[in-house]
């Protein structure tokens, strides 16, 4: 047992105590946020001191769980996640208690520091789990604490609304992953996950619930609806992890089952690139048409999930065909991108939470001017969305470039034709996807920081406290030091996957990633061009005006239209209508007043999700009629159950 | 002799990046003046316009925060970036690899810097600029990346300049058709005719010359220069793609041969967007995806040569 | 008429039983319903000579202890406490309650001859038509009422029925179990009681018609 496991399993330790300890007695929210914090900084360590052993742990002699012991296991999968789980964890913290502040009557610090520890826990828990009852069990506290920590502002009936979402959205998860252990064990005859091989045929009903399940939790198009609900709701160092650690998690379940258990289901790999592909451009296309910074993060997550699946289906796809190097390279691409989303996902969660604890609002069409007023988060959110948009030289765009390298040596090395189409295809969109993603970006930068403030609270905006900034600037860096030295962390990943017969040497292509040398030529550049050309103070002045007097609030553009004329291209996906109302005497040469109110219908939730609940809602209530609240019907029941029981026994004896 | 030949290199890729973009810029004007039976500025009229520039104060407005000038030094600086590393004219000293998404997306970071720019001085009509051009983007973006990754794919690298140093043109087809689809897509990525005439001045349908209009003075000038050498870049690239796909004209030819060849391809192509540009009529706004839509279809049929050249 | 002495407990348990669907007074009922017991009592005590059974002694001091004195007492305690008479019925009136219930003496009856009887065994058919008669009277007493009260001697009713048959048909079942049926009787007879307490402090009655209004709306 080597002391990185251990650290790992104190600290999983040390969270139990503490989920009890907090429900037990009220926590001050700095002790608390310290104690999370050094979690978290331990899972960092012992993720580091475990990166390329394997440590497996069963604690049959203590404990066991009806008929199987607890086994663990940590090996450089798992410590890679919790790498990232700690780092996010540890920024969370820090960030928690002065945020938490301004929350102070809203939510329970008893019972949300419980949930939290809980959280982090049930996080760690899945990473390290060896078999699946572990495993479930784990995922279980991990959905559970995430769910009571949406609802944090209890009182609010949006967060009500948000946590019932997502709750159903857990409980199907859970449902379809249990269906699928139990389908795995009746075949296997173990619970222990090193003994679960998907490559025999009549193993693919058990993979296809187990994905299923996982992709749900993972918000995948099309179960990706409870991410815009429950993101927003929650504070934002739980959104933070959600986003940044806990989609990831299904993630890191997928990569273990599927692609160290190696799934040779066509269909099945066929089916989750396309519904990656699809959650990719769909998830972009809604977020660069809400209007609430938070939704805006929360659908930008199912892009990323999507993104990040590509890598993981091409990297089942390639093992199947044999082309190891494919493999590696969008192994790689998926693992990087789910660390880096973890990092600037988290990052872009917190300046909105700072958004919010300073202007009062999330609402993007209330914001404006804030990189005067902040800015130290103003830098951080331009850091986090240059990253997001994958620009050279940050984090993003060295993940990304896996991805397209990973599609791009496929479609010369594929043997078929379709499946070389295919790649070719993604490519190209994925390129409108990053696109849209910059449109995006460049929106919620644009109205929430710059221009002029849209209301009088964004006005007053101060910058947040320095417990506050200090988390966002530090994983502003990491998001660049990542970037810049990912030709370095990508070999270790690329080893990953055993093997070298692919049919390029995979190591060799990050030599034409020359990410530090973009930043530092970009850097250089820019120093020269500041200094030299621009040293000058401009003369100051208004904003041109057409010589109509000074501009107001309302000449500003909006988010809304900003995002209008792609909103027109896409209004059969997005329902999206704009009703126009006029009004005056003469209206059309003199109007005097002009109401604009762009509409949104979610086609998927209108139209599919809504009408099965309606169904469901139906059927309960016929069956909701048999309970009619008299005791003399209830008698009755009873009474011919009884008799159906014994005419039962008779007849079917 | 290596290092001589090497440092010669350099001293024309320099200059080059100094003076081409005006003179491309002038070229192009020259043309369309010529078309409209003018006379016209002489070709080197842009460079004397940004000497001048560079001269004068600049005047910011008040809303402006830091990011409003960082802009443009960013753009301008990724712009020299890319005009170093990518195969745009030829000969080229050994600048390491350009990789093609890397090419792409510093392309996209000045697309998102210039954007925010444009909206940071809370003018109505930047912010209306970058909504078109980030509507542009997407739809043109697809077409840009499968017409250099067909080249890519047959060359079975992702390196532009391993892409470009192959001069047989063996899959002379590709190299045309890859060559149009960019150089559509160019024109719509510049928002030039006909998404966007850059000479007239309507704020309410211009792209990138409304998302330009706060800066002024030396920031205009880094601005100006920027999207010039933007401008060279992307024909000087579509320019190389058609010269790769002229039989033997470049195979083992001298330096000179390709310097002359490369400067007179893209004089070539400026030219003839000159005349295009004078021909056509500006689009309607709705109209626009129609346009793109012949650059994406160009792109597809070169990725389809290009699956069928190399699927054997 | 040649009836047995063994036969005449039997019956008269049954027709108690459907005296007490055709009364109204609570306080009526369960004298009834302690007679019922007492019957029982006896019953069991002949099955005892009978078959000269210890144990049935036991349970027959049991049941006399239980059911004759202990549970009525407890429900005239709780009359006095909740302050209610009479219960009429819901569905249908106490009078055409009683016809049904004799029509459910002639179809156990019927249902009774249907059985398999221990051959040489005079009480097993009157056994069962008195058990089968009793199940269905108690049921009907729990059905037409209103008042939570004649739900428990419903219930007690039916109770007896399940005894009787087990009395009957198998000589009475085993000593253990028989004790913790009675445990099981006193228990929800207690808890019961103390539910109908609750029901009547928080809404000022008995009466579980009028429980509808707790389910939820839809």
């Amino acid at each position: 047992m080597s002391i990185g496991s251990m650290i790992i399993g104190a600290s999983c330790l040390t969270a139990l105590v503490l989920v009890f300890c907090c429900l037990l007695h009220k926590p001050n929210h700095r002790i608390a946020s310290l104690l999370l914090a050094s979690i978290g900084v331990l899972f960092v360590s012992g993720a580091l001191l475990c990166w390329n052993t394997v440590t497996l742990w069963h604690i049959s002699d203590w404990i066991s769980i009806g008929l199987i012991c607890p086994e663990f296991k940590v090996d450089s999968l798992a410590a890679f996640f919790l790498l990232s789980l700690g780092t996010i964890t540890t920024c969370c913290a820090v960030y928690s208690p002065a945020y938490l502040h301004h929350l102070a009557d809203k939510i329970n610090s008893r019972f949300y520091w419980s949930a939290q520890f809980a959280f982090v826990l049930g996080m760690a828990g899945v990473l390290i789990s060896a078999n699946a009852v572990v495993f479930l069990v784990a995922w279980e506290v991990m959905s559970l604490a995430s769910a009571c920590l949406v609802v944090s502002e209890f009182r609010q009936h949006r967060a009500q609304r948000a946590a019932m979402i997502y709750l159903v959205a857990t409980r199907m998860a859970t449902g379809f992953i249990s269906a699928g252990f139990l389908i795995m064990y009746s075949i296997c005859g173990d619970w222990s996950f090193d003994s679960w091989q998907f490559s025999d045929h009549h193993k693919w009903l058990a993979a296809s619930l187990l994905m299923l399940g996982l992709i749900i939790k993972a918000g995948v198009w099309p179960f990706h609806i409870w991410l815009p609900y429950a993101h927003p709701e929650a504070p934002s160092p739980v959104s933070a992890l959600m986003s940044g650690v806990m989609v990831k998690v299904s993630i890191f379940a997928l990569i273990r089952f599927f692609v160290f258990g190696h799934l040779t289901c066509a269909p099945l790999i066929y089916g989750l690139f396309a519904l990656a592909c699809i959650s990719a451009f769909w998830g972009i296309l809604f977020a660069i048409n809400q209007r609430e910074l938070k939704r805006v993060l929360a659908y930008s997550t199912v892009e990323n999930v999507g993104l990040i699946l590509v890598g993981v289906s091409l990297c089942i796809w390639a093992n199947n065909l044999g082309l190891t190097g494919i493999a590696k390279i969008a192994l790689t691409g998926a693992l990087l991108h789910s660390f880096g989303h973890g990092l600037f996902k988290s990052l872009l969660f917190l300046c909105a939470g700072s958004v919010d604890y300073a202007a009062h609002t999330r609402d993007l069409s209330l914001l404006g001017g804030l990189a005067k007023t902040m800015p130290s988060t103003g830098i951080a959110f331009i850091a986090g969305s240059s990253a997001i948009c994958a620009l050279p030289p940050f984090n993003g765009f060295a993940s990304k470039w896996c991805l397209y390298q990973g599609l791009l040596q496929s479609s010369f090395t594929m043997p078929l034709l379709i499946d070389r189409a295919i790649t070719l295809g993604a490519i190209g969109l994925l390129s409108c996807v990053g696109a849209l993603a910059i449109a995006t970006f460049a929106k919620a930068i644009a109205v929430a920081f710059l221009g002029n403030a849209r209301s009088p609270q964004s006005r007053k905006a101060k910058e947040v406290p320095l417990s506050m900034k200090v988390p966002q600037t530090f994983l502003a860096l990491c998001c660049l030091v990542a970037g810049v030295s990912s030709p370095w962390l990508a070999p270790p990943l690329m080893a990953l996957i055993p093997g070298t017969n692919g049919l390029q040497p995979p190591i060799s292509i990050f030599a034409t990633l020359p990410l530090w040398q973009v930043g530092l030529a970009l850097t250089v550049m820019i120093m020269f061009f500041y200094g030299c050309v621009l040293n000058k103070a401009p003369h100051i002045d208004r904003t041109w005006d057409c010589g109509f007097g000074s501009l107001g609030i309302k000449s500003q553009v909006t988010g809304d239209s900003f995002a209008q004329p792609i909103a027109r291209i896409f209004s059969p996906i997005l329902r999206h209508k704009l009703a126009i109302h006029i009004s005056g005497r003469e209206r059309r040469h003199f109007p005097e007043r002009i109401v604009v109110e762009p509409s949104m219908v979610s086609l998927l939730e209108t139209r599919l999700y809504r009408p099965a609940a309606n169904i469901l809602d139906r059927i309960s209530r016929m069956i909701g009629k048999l309970q009619a609240g008299s005791i003399h019907l209830y008698l009755l029941y009873v009474c011919l159950a009884l008799v159906l029981v014994v005419f039962a026994g008779i007849f079917l004896w | 002799m290596v290092n001589i030949q090497n440092a010669l290199l350099w001293g024309y890729l320099l200059v080059s990046i100094v003076i081409v973009p005006g003179i491309i810029t002038g070229l192009i004007r020259k043309v369309k003046a010529r078309l409209q039976n003018r006379i016209g500025a002489p070709v080197w009229q842009p460079l004397l316009d940004l000497i001048k520039l560079f001269r004068k104060e600049e005047t910011l407005s008040e809303t402006a925060s830091w990011l409003f000038r960082f802009s443009s030094a960013l753009n301008l600086s990724i712009a020299v970036y890319l005009a170093i590393t990518s195969p745009w004219i030829s000969p080229r000293p050994d600048t390491g690899a350009c990789d093609l998404f890397l090419f792409l997306y510093l392309f996209a970071a000045m697309r998102l810097f210039t954007m925010l720019g444009a909206m940071d001085t809370g003018s109505p009509f930047g912010p209306f600029a970058a909504s078109r051009e980030a509507t542009l983007s997407f739809m043109v973006e697809p077409a840009a990346i499968l017409s250099l990754a067909s080249l890519a794919l047959v060359a079975r690298s992702s390196d532009l300049t391993v892409v470009f140093s192959n001069y047989t043109s063996q899959h002379w087809a590709l190299w045309v058709l890859s060559g149009s689809a960019f150089l559509l897509a160019s024109l719509v990525e510049l928002s030039r005719m006909p998404i966007d005439d850059p000479t007239t001045h309507l704020e309410l349908t211009m792209v990138h010359e409304a998302m330009i209009l706060e800066a002024s003075g030396k920031n205009l000038a880094l601005v100006e220069f920027a999207n010039a050498l933007k401008l060279s870049i992307l024909f000087g690239i579509s320019a190389q793609c058609f010269l790769h796909a002229i039989p033997g004209l470049m195979v083992n030819a001298s330096p000179t041969i390709h310097g002359i060849a490369g400067l007179t391809g893209l004089s070539l192509v400026a030219g003839s967007v000159g005349i295009f540009e004078s021909l056509s009529v500006k689009l309607n706004w709705r109209a626009a995806p129609e346009f793109i839509a012949y650059s994406l279809a160009v792109a597809l049929i070169a990725t389809l040569a290009a699956l069928g050249a190399d699927f054997v | 008429m040649n009836l047995p002495l063994a036969q005449i407990p039997l019956l008269l348990i049954a027709l108690v039983a459907i005296l007490m669907v055709g009364s109204t007074h609570l306080r009526l009922n369960i004298w009834l319903f302690s007679a019922q017991a007492l019957l029982v009592t006896m019953a069991t005590a002949l099955s005892a000579v009978q078959h000269s059974d210890s144990h049935l002694y036991i349970i027959a001091a049991l049941l006399f202890v239980l059911k004759v004195l202990a549970v009525p007492k407890f429900f005239m305690y709780i009359i006095e406490k909740v302050e209610v008479q009479r219960d009429t019925g819901t569905v249908v009136r106490a009078p055409v309650a009683m016809l049904l219930s004799i029509a459910f003496l002639w179809l156990s009856y019927i249902l009774a001859r249907q059985l398999p009887v221990p051959s040489g065994d005079t009480i097993g058919w009157p056994g069962a038509t008195a058990a089968i008669s009793l199940l269905c009277t108690g049921l009907l007493l729990m059905l037409t009422r209103r008042i939570a009260l004649s739900q428990i001697i419903g219930f007690l009713v039916m109770e007896n029925g399940i005894y009787i048959f087990g009395l009957t048909q198998t000589n009475g079942m085993p000593m253990f179990i028989e004790m913790g049926i009675l445990l099981d009787v006193l228990a929800g007879v207690m808890l019961a009681g103390l539910i109908a307490f609750r029901i009547k402090k928080n809404f000022e009655h008995i009466d579980v018609t009028m429980l509808t209004e707790l389910k939820e709306n839809l």
